[in-house]
């Protein structure tokens, strides 16, 4: 799939040659610009955050809030790994399917092998295989991964309806209740998970080689095969840590619902994206960070959890959701046309 | 020292903690209101839900009793969320026509430690939960039904048995009702099944291909009148819609008792309608959660509104009250 | 997205290579009618035949559009509500005075309106054609289901000619889905459009670079997608008789796999309608005799999906050995997913 790309992604001082003052102002201009995009995001939520709680008491209290933070484990664990695959420059659309799937080969292990553990291995190595084989395809047939994953969530939806004929596996035990709504200092179980991979994932991305390989290769490919970064190994990997990212979701969502259907894990594939995008990640790659994935992910979380309280009908949030995320979407795209984007 | 997302992260959620720390300290939660609330859930909206609804508003108008109303749009997760809401709205009880009958027990354990009462109403949810009141339509009872009118024609049938969602507990007690009763029946002889996946298209090239496979198909059985209007066109493309009284007419019995499918049996195009009488289950379920007494189990049986006995019935049947171009909303 | 240079370079090869693409959807239908004529006498009568003709006139007209946009290496999931809203919108100016018989000619614009709308996200904003299909498909739903208040709505005769109507005793769902491929068939191989679209697909840079409006272009791509949902919709409704606001669901599903089948690249630059044809031709062929033989609906489902699969690959492949001239690039120049 191609974009159409304005000519000019060069700075505008590099072709009008400016004087120093010119270029000065231009450098102070950028560095607003990319400090506001960085931080932007927080005043946003917070205002949003006011808004809501003036025009309905239900929404900042504890019980709410909590809630917001559960509800959203799912989305954040999922969202995890679409950033290690946008920040390599590629794209995931296999997420919403590889969530299902996974969902229903942890709950077909639990039901027949009476073992969570087992069962919970089986979710996690369900994402890990649909991640791994739609990676190998990318990075060692060199395909599109637009064009992959989209037949992957073909592919993977179609099976699991066909292994489930469409019927929900269930009741799973209730001991997996602990991982998501048992309450650690307060704390539902779902959100402590959450945070801890998020921290875990962040350290991942900026402290270890690996982290940083992705992110060389995102910035641009060529470069980093260069400088002798083992192109084709480090793009299969984001897409078997996505795929793992995605099991840990799907296992998360069944241990909510206590049951597992293979279309339970389809919605989350836009809001998974978005979260990505409103949090600041570009979907041209080579920068961005959990951390502000988390952010987008709470700003989607917060929007809908209001409106929702505010009585919107769920066809009016899915509007105002899907148009929250095509702004975002535009705003990356005109911030990097403009050049107020770095790839760092 | 730390890198700046890390940074970023830690005062984001210390910032959070120290919120809910606050808000915890100062605040119990919103005080339920002095009125009655009750959280209504519904999984998706058409004209039966929508009967549904009036029902219990009307009902909770009465016995002053406000209503909170979501629709999930065919998403189970979207319905848990939305009932934690109404939790942590403090309703007084929640109402639930569930997407998923298992992935729904979750959210009644959820309002059972809550302490608030809940009622399922349609559909019957899995086990695992306590609840109020399950009251729904009876779904083997109202394919019997089906099966019963047709036997009392006293005439041979070649039946076309169209079947719902296979996903729907629904859709397959209508058709193993439908299937037990017919063995007792020597007149009633089923040539052929089609799943139709409670989608008019797939409803519509179905029926005429099977009268393609079966021509002396002369019985359908349309187990929801969301299907009508397929099943109609199809007889028209393929010769076979003739009125009732005429020779070549295809006896043609349906489930739900719809504003089209008491039309239809007005301008004599279908033969019968089994009238689920929704009606009944919103007020069932908001006495239930009134009183938060032990579970009561109400399976509502179906009404036939037939040809026969259409005169003295319809004005019991909801789809009867509303004309058959459903536009207005 | 970085400019990973795949080596799949996408010039627009000659007859030779579509031809033998066409070739294999053509020869996958031939022997599926043959197979299924052998196993069933009633499968090859003039009645089924026409049955499958009228079935699956709606896909086909559908095709014909989502041909275009793969062509430029985009796609278009909103089909389905569109199918849906333009129908909707229409039947509101109906109840609200408007003369049933321009009614389908407004469904037909609201078509190209909504569409439009794709095109301009997606060429103007440059947002990805899935998220904003994906987005779209959502609202356009939603719109339609407020507008018709989620009931069913029984459509005037005016309106439902397009379905249950004929020309010339041939039903008028088969004359449409033939006038709309043989126009489309025009417009591709035959107008200065149709090889600028061609051009965009192979390689949009270069396009631009040669100065054609690209950005129209992929807008007029769109806005025919909704055009022919909008025209499918008039057929399928027609059909039903009436409007339900579950139409058209999952259909783009079908659509896309049928339109891969046919041979056209979901990496863009090179596409068939007639392959497409045979794409939807083989698939209703399919579906249908799955009914015949009372196989489970789920069979379906899956074989969409693996064939979509196999034909990604295979055509990925084929691609790269019908590579004619390899295109020499400098730096970021092949910008996409």
């Amino acid at each position: 799939m191609q974009r159409v790309v304005e000519t000019s992604e060069v700075p505008v001082q590099q072709v009008t040659g400016s004087s120093a003052a010119g270029e000065r102002r231009m450098e102070i201009r950028r560095m607003v610009i990319g400090r506001l995009r960085d931080l932007a995001l927080i005043p946003a939520l917070v205002a949003m955050g006011a808004v809501f709680s003036l025009t309905t008491s239900d929404f900042l209290t504890q019980q709410n809030l909590l809630n917001i933070l559960q509800q959203n484990a799912v989305l954040g664990i999922a969202a995890i790994g679409a950033t290690f695959v946008i920040i390599s420059a590629g794209i995931d659309l296999s997420v919403g399917s590889t969530i299902g799937a996974a969902g229903i080969a942890a709950s077909a292990v639990m039901l027949h092998a009476h073992s969570i553990a087992l069962g919970i291995a089986a979710g996690i190595g369900a994402g890990f295989l649909t991640g791994s084989t739609l990676g190998l395809l990318i990075a060692f047939f060199e395909l599109t991964p637009f064009v992959v994953t989209l037949a992957g969530m073909f592919f993977a939806s179609g099976l699991t309806v066909y292994l489930t004929k469409g019927s929900t596996l269930g009741p799973l035990p209730f001991w997996l209740d602990n991982l998501v709504f048992r309450k650690v200092l307060g704390i539902p179980a779902a959100a402590i998970i959450t945070v801890t991979l998020f921290v875990l994932a962040q350290l991942a991305l900026t402290r270890t080689t690996w982290g940083r390989r992705v992110q060389l290769l995102g910035a641009n490919s060529e470069t980093a095969r260069i400088s002798g970064v083992d192109v084709r190994f480090v793009t299969w990997s984001v897409y078997a840590v996505a795929g793992v990212f995605s099991g840990i979701a799907g296992v998360e969502l069944v241990a909510s619902l206590s049951a597992a259907n293979a279309d339970t894990g389809a919605p989350f594939l836009l809001p998974v994206i978005g979260a990505v995008i409103i949090g600041g990640t570009s979907l041209f790659g080579g920068q961005g960070s959990i951390a502000r994935t988390g952010l987008g992910v709470l700003f989607l979380a917060v929007l809908i959890n209001g409106l929702s309280l505010l009585g919107f009908q769920v066809y009016d949030q899915q509007a105002v959701e899907g148009a929250v995320i095509l702004l975002a979407v535009a705003l990356d795209i005109l911030l990097h046309r403009k050049g107020y984007v770095d790839t760092a | 020292m730390l890198g700046k997302h890390i940074r970023l992260m830690l005062i984001a959620t210390a910032a959070g903690a120290l919120a809910v720390a606050v808000i915890a300290a100062g605040s119990a939660g919103a005080k339920p209101s002095a009125t009655p609330t009750i959280g209504v859930s519904f999984d998706l909206l058409n004209q039966i839900r929508k009967a549904e609804l009036t029902g219990i508003k009307q009902y909770a108008a009465k016995k002053h009793v406000k209503i909170l109303f979501s629709v999930a749009n065919n998403d189970a997760n979207q319905q848990s969320q939305q009932i934690q809401n109404f939790i942590s709205q403090h309703v007084t009880g929640v109402i639930a026509i569930a997407q998923n009958g298992d992935q729904i027990v979750s959210s009644i354990r959820a309002a059972n430690r809550a302490g608030i009462p809940f009622a399922t109403i349609d559909r019957a949810p899995g086990k695992g939960g306590k609840v109020v009141a399950q009251v729904t339509g009876n779904a083997l009872g109202d394919g019997a039904k089906v099966a019963n009118y047709m036997c009392s024609l006293h005439r041979p049938l070649n039946v076309l048995l169209m079947v719902g969602a296979l996903t729907d507990a629904n859709a397959i007690g209508r058709r193993d009702g439908f299937l037990k009763a017919a063995k007792s029946c020597a007149n009633i002889k089923v040539v052929q099944q089609l799943p139709t996946n409670w989608d008019p298209t797939t409803a519509l090239n179905g029926v005429t291909n099977a009268f393609q496979a079966h021509p002396e198909i002369d019985g359908i059985f349309d187990p929801s009148d969301y299907l009508l209007p397929a099943v109609v066109s199809a007889l028209k493309a393929t010769q076979h819609f003739y009125p009732v009284g005429n020779a070549k007419h295809v006896t043609v019995v349906t489930i739900d008792g719809d504003n089209n499918g008491c039309y239809a049996l007005r301008t004599k195009w279908i033969d019968a309608d089994v009238a689920t009488q929704v009606g009944k289950f919103g007020p069932s379920a908001i006495d239930a959660i009134l009183a938060n007494k032990a579970a009561k189990v109400v399976k509502v049986p179906g009404l036939t509104l037939s040809q026969q006995n259409y005169t003295a019935t319809h004005s019991s049947v909801w789809g009867c009250a509303y004309g058959p171009n459903g536009f207005k909303k | 997205m970085s400019a990973t240079f795949t080596g799949t370079t996408r010039r627009y090869t000659g007859t030779l290579g579509e031809v033998l693409l066409r070739n294999t959807v053509l020869i996958a239908a031939a022997v599926v009618f043959v197979a299924f004529s052998l196993a069933s006498s009633k499968f090859a009568s003039g009645s089924n035949l026409r049955n499958i003709a009228i079935q699956g006139s709606g896909s086909a007209v559908m095709a014909v559009g989502m041909t275009f946009v793969i062509i430029t290496a985009g796609i278009d999931l909103s089909i389905g509500a569109i199918l849906f809203l333009s129908t909707a919108g229409a039947a509101e100016l109906f109840v609200h005075g408007l003369p049933v018989v321009w009614a389908p000619l407004v469904a037909v614009l609201f078509g190209l309106g909504l569409g439009a709308l794709n095109g301009a996200s997606i060429a103007f904003v440059g947002i990805n054609p899935l998220i904003v299909t994906l987005a779209t498909l959502n609202l356009y739903r939603g719109v339609g289901g407020h507008l018709t208040g989620f009931s069913t709505v029984y459509l005037p005769p005016g309106m439902t000619k397009f379905g249950t109507g004929t020309v010339a005793s041939i039903p008028a769902p088969i004359v449409v889905a033939a006038v709309v491929a043989l126009v489309g068939g025009v417009v591709l191989r035959r107008t200065v459009f149709g090889r600028h679209v061609q051009a965009i697909g192979a390689n949009a840079e270069a396009a631009r670079n040669l100065g054609l409006p690209v950005r129209r272009v992929l807008v007029g791509v769109y806005a025919i997608s909704g055009l022919t949902a909008a025209l499918a919709g008039l057929i399928e409704n027609g059909r039903l008789g009436a409007l339900q606001p579950t139409v058209g669901l999952g259909e783009e599903l079908t659509v896309i796999t049928a339109v891969v089948l046919g041979g056209t690249s979901l990496f863009g630059g090179k596409g068939s309608i007639l392959g497409s044809l045979f794409g939807v031709a083989l698939l209703q062929m399919v579906g249908n005799g799955l009914v015949l033989a009372h196989i489970s609906p789920y069979v379906f489902d899956m074989l969409r999906a693996s064939v979509l699969i196999v034909a990604v690959l295979i055509g990925t492949s084929r691609a790269r050995g019908l590579r004619a001239v390899p295109i020499v690039r400098r730096g970021r120049s092949e910008v996409g997913p």
